[in-house]
Parts: structure tokens; sequence; C-alpha cells
């Protein structure tokens, strides 16, 4: 018999692959290399977050200070959209950022370990080689153009180059520490 | 690494020069063996100049050089923003800067700009949604950078304080490009505040087990 710890812990394994599978999709964008964007797949994930979210009781305790101020913005986007002179631009900016809050929120519930953040950071390393790859590439007309023709890219590689970087050179540098029985 | 350095060349951006020159401050700051990196830059500039050849040389220098067509028109842009928030304090609406430009647009731009946009996250944000808007953002800015600050001071096996640096490094990347493109809804700034949070939850928890054992 399942004792509710292992069903718990279960739920929250789960409900981190999709966070994963998240990530996929929206930086790593596998629906444009792999032919499954009828699937509309961003959406089926999305759903998911959703219900894990609310099915897990614990979204109280992604309500911190900066989630209250995103949650805020959100809404003020909301506030534009009835009395903006292009409504339907307003409404394409708030639901933009409305359709990222399930991950943003399951992110901040679910990401609690070091070990996580290790996960997090690796996938976004992967990415990071894949788009490289692809920039590269089809620069040289041979690639998908699944990143090059998202000007914004870069922004994403600036914003992760480091992040992973220093994560896996602190990870060595503890690594050699112990081995060398310098730490404690 | 070096294969992303190359991708953010290819792209031929200058946002993103001026997010990697960001970059390359940030970690200079942080780094102790300065020495060590200037041989790092100097090898880096070398292979930049090497994949982008002399276009990138050319299109790199125009930063500086507000006479240029692109650069001249990004800031005649920006000014218009300005103004758009000094005659909409509370805001356009997400997405409304560009229709509303050509009432805005400078005299020295002659056609009808209509469905231009910012080219700037800042010039985005501030006539797109005004003084809420802009108070929200630069409060989510500044609990980042208190929560980095918190985490650079911890003493720990080096992780949080390499997580810091990543993140005061990506944090600059992400400011200095989006300095020159129209990125407010675009999810790294978000992403990014997110990680800051965990890191500063996941540095909470570890000092109460470190006390606990």
């Amino acid at each position: 018999m399942r004792t509710p710890e292992i069903s718990f812990y279960n739920h929250e394994r789960r409900w981190f692959l999709f966070l994963i599978l998240y990530l996929l999709i929206d930086l790593g964008r596998v629906q444009e290399i792999f032919p499954i964007a009828s699937l509309r797949i961003g959406m089926v994930v999305t759903i998911v977050l959703v219900l894990f979210l609310f099915g897990s009781g614990r979204l109280v305790s992604s309500i911190r200070q900066q989630s209250k101020l995103i949650l805020f913005f959100v809404l003020l986007l909301s506030f534009y959209v009835p009395v903006a002179i292009n409504n339907f631009y307003a409404y394409i900016a708030f639901r933009t950022l409305f359709l990222m809050l399930p991950f943003l929120l399951s992110f901040i519930i679910l990401v609690n370990s070091q070990s996580r953040l290790l996960i997090i950071c690796k996938v976004n390393a992967a990415l990071m080689l894949i788009g490289g790859g692809d920039t590269v590439f089809s620069t040289r007309g041979l690639g998908q153009e699944v990143f090059s023709k998202m000007k914004m890219i870069f922004v994403y590689f600036l914003c992760v180059i480091f992040l992973w970087y220093y994560l896996l050179l602190g990870r060595r540098r503890r690594n050699l520490k112990s081995f060398y029985g310098l730490r404690v | 690494m070096i294969l992303t350095i190359v991708a953010v060349v290819l792209t031929k951006s200058r946002g993103g020069f001026v997010g990697l020159c960001a970059m390359g401050a940030v970690y200079w700051w942080f780094n102790k063996k300065k020495i060590a990196l200037m041989i790092s830059v100097f090898l880096i500039a070398v292979i930049m100049l090497l994949v982008g050849g002399e276009s990138y040389k050319q299109d790199m220098r125009t930063i500086t050089e507000t006479q240029v067509n692109t650069a001249k028109v990004r800031l005649l842009s920006w000014e218009a923003g300005w103004r758009m928030f000094l005659d909409n304090p509370l805001g356009v609406g997400g997405n409304n800067f560009p229709i509303l430009f050509p009432k805005y647009q400078p005299s020295e731009m002659t056609r009808n700009m209509w469905g231009r946009v910012a080219h700037s996250l800042w010039f985005t944000l501030i006539p797109e949604t005004g003084v809420f808007g802009i108070l929200i953002y630069f409060l989510l800015i500044r609990m980042n950078f208190k929560d980095l600050t918190y985490l650079s001071r911890l003493e720990d096996d080096g992780f949080f304080s390499s997580l810091t640096i990543a993140l005061f490094a990506s944090f600059a990347g992400f400011f200095g490009a989006a300095t020159f493109i129209s990125v407010l809804y675009y999810p790294y700034f978000w992403y990014l505040t997110i990680v800051v949070m965990s890191a500063r939850e996941i540095s909470v928890t570890h000092a109460a087990n470190h006390i606990e054992t």
C-alpha cells in the first residue's frame, strides 16, 4: 500500500516533469523542431500545470513578495484591455503574461532544492547547445532556423550563459574540494 | 559557452553585443583572476571578429554613431515614447505603443510610422504601463537585487556565491540587450526573477538544516 508520503512524492515528481516539459516547449521550441505543433502541446502542458497547481493545495505557498508583484503587473495589464485604443493588442500583452503564470508559480513551489535547481540549469544548458547549434547551422543554410527566426534568442543566451557556467563551475569546485578532502 | 557567443555574434544584433559587454563587465567585477580574464576577453573578441567579419564590425560601430539612420530613428522613437508617457501617465496599454506612435512621432520622421515598436524595454514599459507599471517593475528589480545581495553574503560551499554571480551577470546581459529591444513581454526577466526567488528559499532551508545538524 502506498503511503501518503510516497504518493505526494510521485505527485510532485510528475509535476516537476511537466515543468521541464514546459521549458522544452517555451524555450526549446520542440514543437517547431518536431512535427507536433498541431497537438497544441504548449496549451496541454499549461492546463496540466494549472491542474497540478490547484490540485496540490499549495498555491498559497507560491505567493511571496515578488510573485505578488508579478500578479499585480498581470492585473494591471488586464485593466488596459477594455480601455486601450487597440483592445486586441492589449489583450495579447495580458494573455502572454497570464499564460506564463502557471509555470512561474509551479516553479516557485517545485524548485525547492539545490538538486532541482541544477536540473533546471542543465536543461537550460542543453537547450542553449541546441539553440546555439541551430543558429550557427541555419546561418550556413543547414539548420531548421527555429531559433534564428526568433530574433530574440540571443537574449535568452545572454540570460543563461553565465547561469549554467557558474553553477557547473561552482559544482566542480565543490567536487574538487571533496576530492582533496578539503570539504567537511 | 563559445558556441553560444558565436550564436550571439551571428544574430548580428547590437543589443546582443551590448548585453555581452555588460555580462563581461560583471564577470570582470567579480573575478579575482583579472589577467586570465583579459586573455579570455581578447580570445572572445578574436572569435567574434573571425565569426562576424567586417560587416559585424561595421554594425557594432554604429552603436555610438547617433547620426547613423537606425540609431537616430531609435532615439527619436524613445523621445516619442517619453512624450506618449507625459500625455498618458497611467499608460496606454500593453502593445499599444506602436498604435499611438504616429501621433507622437517627431517631425524628423517624414512618413507615417504606424506599428513601430519602441526598440527598448524601458520605452515600452514607461508609456505602455504608466506610473503603476514602472513602480511594480522597479520594485521587482529592487527585490531581486536585494535577494541577490543577501545570497552573495552567504558563507557556503560555493553554490550560492556562484549562483549569485551568474544571476547578476544574467540580469546585466538581459538589461544591456533589453535597452535596445522590446522584450518587456518576453519570458526571460520573469524566469530570472523566479530563479532568484527559488535560490533565496533554498538558501533559507539550507541554512535551517545546517543549524539543525
